[in-house]
């Protein structure tokens, strides 16, 4: 009989024994099992009202007799022969299989696949290894797997029978060089007093965790032994929150972590993705693709980003509906270069599509790549100038509740706008200092004779005075240079700048 | 709107019975260092074309693309040419710029303007003897010239017309090698002039005889893979480059890794061909994972056979399953064992049956190649441990030459636009001759995929 927590596969379907035991009102032993495929199960480990175990996904558990169909797996290197290891069906032989879905009529031929089988026999070349679905549970005794395949650098044992984390330790302990592990749909139980882990993963750099329902604080644990590592994944995890366990990390920071996949989880509050990334500041990629964020809160005073120098963030397939969101992304994260935003409501919405790209261009001034593609120079400036003159027509009026609601607005502003003073003189036609004055926010790449229009209109200077209009620029030392009002030139060429002075003059 | 050429050379070392195969690249317009930067990438290379510490494959056969210089550096056996310089300006301050050596990209001075006729004719009669001799000096470096690659778009002039002027030149001067050509068929999302119908006809008619195998990429599959299935809102031409090139890639996978292939591609060219006009391939790619994916399932072998019998991973719009296959070669790379692939084709499970030609039942061929596809870092693709490109031959194909002459055809009734290519010199006869040419090959494609007539026997004498 298993014990408790043992792993097993029937027909097809893996899962994890809960309950070893009779059964009220039947004869017999029954195996509890929580199936890693809920659909698989029929319910929580309760019959007739009593509870015999319990499961972590809402039902997925029943319960099974023992039977010549279960299997319990098999050790590491059984399980690698018999995939690799393949006899050899002579050398001159075409081998032929017949194509599915074709009637019988397609033969598929290949020739010298003993070749093929020949290289991948000989184990200790392999350095990429996969043995997902191949009913793996047990390591091997210490050296063997170091003697079978020594040049081992990735090694995928997805949907496997391994039962925990000590079982992973004792097998990549044996391969030094490995720098790959993916761990994909198994279900692991964290590691006890006899892991090794600080041997055993001194070299690796890339872990998946997807579809194992790591949480996100038995994760943290297990990769204070990964010195070097790099990237993890942590999708299909049905993470609802990443609460950290401060007590037994302490202050540990993992200065090597770049990449942070979390695709497909039901995260759905920023600030505890932000509290809980503090452990890791040399983040550099946050993938949060498919979860449930709904807001993106702006950080409050004195609160010091966790991602500070993130360059990569996806937000892809979340819940984000208001543009105050993307306003506090670069608050978060001021290096930030590439985004993708596919799929939130903000952006499908039929009345924002046509301006989401823009708007998230000009909301976010490091941004170099939006949804994958390469923002130019051009598309940028283009943008920004169309959220300028989005936000003049539609935007608040009022200046504070302007930039509460746009904080891009001054800088860009600032950063492609021109103000003007200009003096528009009393009917007398003299240059006074008393005359009032107006100010006026141009481009700078404005042509004079469009500018010149552009006054006439904001001025209300009445058609009979217009051909009189004329033009002088302050300069610096206070001279006045006249700008010929029909000039093709850019008011840039004449040198006005921010906050330039200019007189108008118009006869009566 | 590129082309690019691949020499390909075979020494002989009889001594020892080994074949070694060694190619050098052309490349002709709009189309990036991509592929450089991928066949880097799998033989282990830094961008300056130095192996990296360690990183040597002992199975890679770099010689099949890169020649080596005296200061151990490899260089691409290959040529840049383009009828305007900005691109390759490109190529040259980018961060593969010291792979490429100065001496590999020619640039003319005024660009095609997306004319035929003047890729064709006037500019481009201008460059191609310069390109024929630095030709000739890089097959003079080989040591034994096979055949070369030919990469063009057919949408642009540059691609169009130099492509096919260059193509002509080649079948004069090494008509007994092999040419093997890449082309991007043109697609409305991302055109850029709308002439597109004219180039391609006009540059598939020059280019028929002359050709031996055409792998067609088609942008506007490409554009949708990128939309659906990488996740890449609006996808731009580096969106696209990038998956090119990692199909390229698969396909040439076979010629630069021979020592761990049981098949090479000159067989599968053989195979795929079974007559000189209807030699257009269409790649398939699996699996299309976006990069921000987190590796799930997608990427068995099963899965990944699957999906290549499906629509959704072609290179090209087309419906195989309305057509039928001719041939087709199914190559896999990376970590796939013999036993395993064998099971997930016999267990292919379409919506649809898979429909051979009843003149020829045993041109589906299986290709393994253990080496791993590398994916560009930052694009759009995930890492992955295995791959599979599948290359058939299939009538369905004869779908995308009937769009084109649907283009072409509204158009021309009205003689639109055809002043231009008249301008340049060229005559006006050429455009009917091509579109008859065309017609032909549509006309050749129902032929092949017809069912044999049975000779059926007389009710009575």
């Amino acid at each position: 009989m298993p014990s408790v927590g043992t792993r097993l596969s029937h027909s097809g379907y893996l899962g994890t024994v809960r309950f070893v035991g009779e059964i009220e009102g039947t004869a017999g032993t029954w195996l509890g099992v929580e199936w890693d495929d809920p659909q698989r199960g029929k319910h929580d480990g309760v019959k007739d009202g009593k509870r015999y175990f319990s499961c972590s996904v809402p039902g997925a558990g029943s319960f099974i007799r023992q039977s010549p169909a279960i299997t319990y797996g098999q050790s590491f290197l059984t399980s690698l022969i018999s995939k690799y290891i393949e006899l050899p069906r002579g050398s001159t032989a075409v081998e032929k299989v017949i194509l599915g879905s074709s009637n019988g009529a397609i033969e598929v031929e290949a020739v010298g696949l003993d070749r093929i089988r020949g290289n991948l026999a000989q184990l200790e070349r392999l350095r990429e290894i996969s043995l997902d679905g191949e009913n793996v549970a047990t390591a091997d005794p210490p050296g063997t797997i170091t003697n079978t395949c020594p040049g081992t650098r990735g090694l995928d044992l997805s949907k496997n029978l391994i039962r925990s984390w000590d079982v992973v330790a004792m097998i990549t302990d044996q391969l030094p060089q490995l720098h790959r592990l993916a761990l994909n749909q198994n279900r692991l139980q964290p590691p006890t007093g006899a892991f090794r882990g600080a041997s055993a993963f001194r070299h690796l750099r890339e872990l998946q965790l997807n579809a194992t329902l790591t949480e996100w604080h038995a994760m943290q644990r297990i990769i204070v032994d990964m010195p070097v590592l790099r990237s993890v994944e942590m999708g299909y995890n049905r993470l609802e929150h990443l609460f950290s366990d401060n007590s037994c990390l302490g202050s540990v920071k993992n200065s090597t972590l770049e990449d942070l996949n979390f695709d497909t989880n039901r995260i759905s509050n920023w600030l505890t993705v932000c509290d809980a990334l503090r452990t890791y500041p040399a983040l550099r990629r946050l993938v949060l693709t498919a979860n449930s964020l709904e807001r993106i809160e702006p950080p409050s005073d004195g609160w010091v980003s966790s991602l500070q120098h993130l360059q990569h963030l996806s937000l892809s397939f979340n819940r984000l509906s208001s543009w105050r969101d993307i306003n506090a992304i670069p608050c978060w994260c001021p290096e930030l270069e590439s985004l993708s935003l596919t799929g939130n409501p903000l952006v499908e919405d039929p009345e924002q599509i046509r301006n989401a790209r823009q708007f998230a261009i000009a909301s976010i001034p490091s941004l170099t790549t939006l949804d994958a593609a390469a923002i130019s120079l051009h598309e940028r400036a283009d943008s920004e100038l169309f959220y300028l003159s989005y936000v003049n027509r539609h935007g608040p009026t009022n200046e504070d509740a302007r930039q509460r609601e746009h904080p891009q607005w001054a800088a860009l502003c600032e950063k492609i706008s021109v103000c003007l003073c200009a003096q528009i003189p009393t009917a007398t036609g003299d240059i006074a200092d008393a005359s009032p004055s107006t100010r006026l926010r141009v481009l700078p790449t404005m042509s004079v004779r469009a500018f010149r229009m552009k006054l006439i209109k904001s001025c209300k200077i009445p058609r009979a005075q217009q051909a009189s209009l004329r033009m002088w620029l302050k300069m610096p030392n206070d001279n006045l240079v006249e700008i010929d009002g029909d000039d093709g030139h850019e008011l840039d060429w004449w040198g006005l700048e921010g906050d330039s002075h200019l007189f108008v003059y118009t006869e009566a | 709107m590129s082309v690019r050429l691949v020499y390909k050379s075979v020494m002989h070392v009889v001594s020892t019975g080994l074949i070694q195969y060694e190619y050098a690249l052309l490349i002709l317009g709009r189309r990036r260092g991509h592929i450089g930067e991928l066949y880097t990438l799998e033989h282990g290379m830094s961008p300056d074309g130095r192996f990296l510490d360690g990183a040597h494959k002992p199975d890679s056969d770099p010689s099949t693309f890169f020649a080596e210089t005296g200061s151990g550096k490899h260089v691409p056996r290959s040529l840049y040419i383009d009828l305007e310089p900005g691109v390759i300006d490109e190529v040259k301050t980018g961060p593969y710029k010291a792979l490429f050596h100065p001496e590999g990209m020619i640039t003319g001075k005024e660009d095609a303007a997306n004319n035929y006729a003047r890729g064709h004719y006037t500019v481009g009669k201008e460059i191609i003897d310069p390109v024929m001799d630095k030709i000739r000096r890089l097959a003079d470096n080989c040591s034994g010239l096979q055949g070369f690659f030919v990469f063009h778009s057919f949408g642009g002039g540059t691609g169009s017309g130099l492509g096919a002027l260059l193509l002509e030149h080649l079948a004069a001067d090494y008509g007994k090698k092999s040419k093997l050509e890449f082309c991007v068929y043109p697609a409305p999302q991302l055109s850029s002039s709308v002439v597109e119908p004219y180039n391609s006809v006009l540059t598939t008619h020059a280019t028929l005889e002359y050709c031996d195998c055409s792998f067609m990429v088609d942008n506007e599959a490409i554009y949708d893979i990128c939309k659906t299935k990488l996740g890449v809102a609006r996808p731009s031409f580096p969106n696209l480059n990038r998956l090119i090139a990692q199909v390229v890639s698969s396909i040439t996978a076979s010629i630069r890794f021979g020592g761990s292939l049981n098949v090479d591609l000159n067989e599968f060219q053989t195979n795929l061909v079974p007559f000189p006009r209807i030699h257009f391939p269409v790649a398939t790619y699996a699996p299309l994972i976006s990069a921000e994916k987190a590796s799930h399932e997608q990427n068995s072998v099963a899965d990944m056979t699957f999906s290549c019998f499906e629509t959704g991973n072609q290179m090209v719009k087309c419906d195989p399953k309305e057509g039928k296959y001719m041939a087709c070669a199914l190559l896999y790379r990376g970590d796939v064992v013999p036993k395993v692939v064998q099971a997930a084709i016999s267990t292919v499970k379409t919506k649809k049956t898979i429909q051979f030609v009843d003149w020829c039942k045993t041109a589906f061929k299986l290709g393994i190649c253990s080496e791993p596809a590398a994916t560009v870092p930052g694009g759009d693709l995930a890492q992955n441990t295995r791959s599979l490109c599948m290359l058939s031959n299939t009538t369905a194909i004869s779908a995308a030459w009937s769009r084109l002459d649907y283009k072409f055809d509204l158009m021309y009734s009205k003689r639109a636009f055809v002043h231009w290519y008249v301008g340049e010199g060229m005559e006006e006869g050429e455009f009917s001759e091509a579109r008859e040419d065309l017609a032909a090959l549509e006309k050749d494609y129902e032929e092949v995929g017809a069912d044999t007539p049975e000779d059926e026997e007389p009710a009575e004498y």
